[in-house]
């Protein structure tokens, strides 16, 4: 039986970003991920919110929100502002890292909204390991 | 509070090499401190060892910290290394972000504030 969603909203603070991964973790571990999937979900999330936080206008608050289906976790992040990518300061690696740990990454941004969305198939730990990046 | 918190620990293993010890969970909250810590043992050592075998996370604020204390060391001609044998997720993002490659690792205390 597939556990009820995560659902969360954070204030633009990166002080609140280990307690979220506390709360995903546990959520997870409920749900039945293995350690090393959790690991690599909670990673990813983690970039995705921290990038929102940085970027997000203040005020508002980035809402994370994770389900299971038939085997595939899927994560969305989302808040008020546009996506930036770190990459002009030497900092893209978080993008990369969201983007080997997870199976598949969609960045969307419309209407001054970034909506990131992340899937992880459960069956694919070893494809995520073939998938290096070097920056 | 019970959770794990980020832990810096600062060893001076020989007059000229340190060893800063990173425990716990290490993010953008306090990858501040990490790089201040840094800079400071590098500027008063030949040899400053980051040692990740007792972290359990890091983040992509954390691994970029780690190369600029790497740029920083060879601009001055010391030596910086990273010590291994880490958890899983903390090698994973290691190696995605191609720093296994990139900076020196070693796996054992001995060789990471060894002299070649």
């Amino acid at each position: 039986v597939d556990p009820s969603p995560f659902e969360a909203s954070l204030p633009i603070d990166v002080e609140a970003l280990r307690e979220l991964r506390s709360a995903l973790r546990a959520w997870l571990e409920t749900a039945g991920v293995p350690d090393a999937r959790r690991d690599e979900i909670v990673l990813a999330t983690h970039e995705a919110v921290s990038n929102a936080v940085e970027h997000a206008v203040e005020d508002t608050q980035v809402t994370i929100r994770g389900r299971l289906d038939d085997g595939v976790v899927t994560v969305a992040v989302e808040n008020s502002g546009a996506w930036h990518d770190r990459a002009e300061r030497g900092r893209g690696r978080g993008l990369v890292l969201m983007a080997a740990l997870m199976t598949k990454l969609e960045i969307v941004t419309e209407r001054g909204r970034t909506v990131v969305r992340m899937h992880k198939d459960l069956a694919d730990g070893a494809r995520a390991r073939e998938r290096q990046h070097t920056l | 509070m019970s959770e794990p918190i980020a832990d810096l620990r600062v060893e001076q293993a020989t007059p000229v090499a340190a060893v800063l010890i990173l425990e716990g969970e290490h993010d953008v909250a306090t990858s501040r401190d990490l790089r201040e810590t840094l800079a400071t043992l590098l500027e008063r050592n030949r040899i400053v060892v980051a040692d990740l075998s007792e972290a359990e996370f890091v983040d992509s604020s954390i691994l970029h910290a780690l190369v600029e204390a790497d740029r920083a060391s060879r601009a001055r001609g010391t030596t910086f290394r990273l010590q291994l044998g880490t958890a899983r997720i903390v090698h994973a993002a290691l190696e995605i972000s191609g720093l296994l490659d990139l900076l020196e690792c070693r796996k054992t205390r001995e060789e990471a504030i060894g002299s070649v």
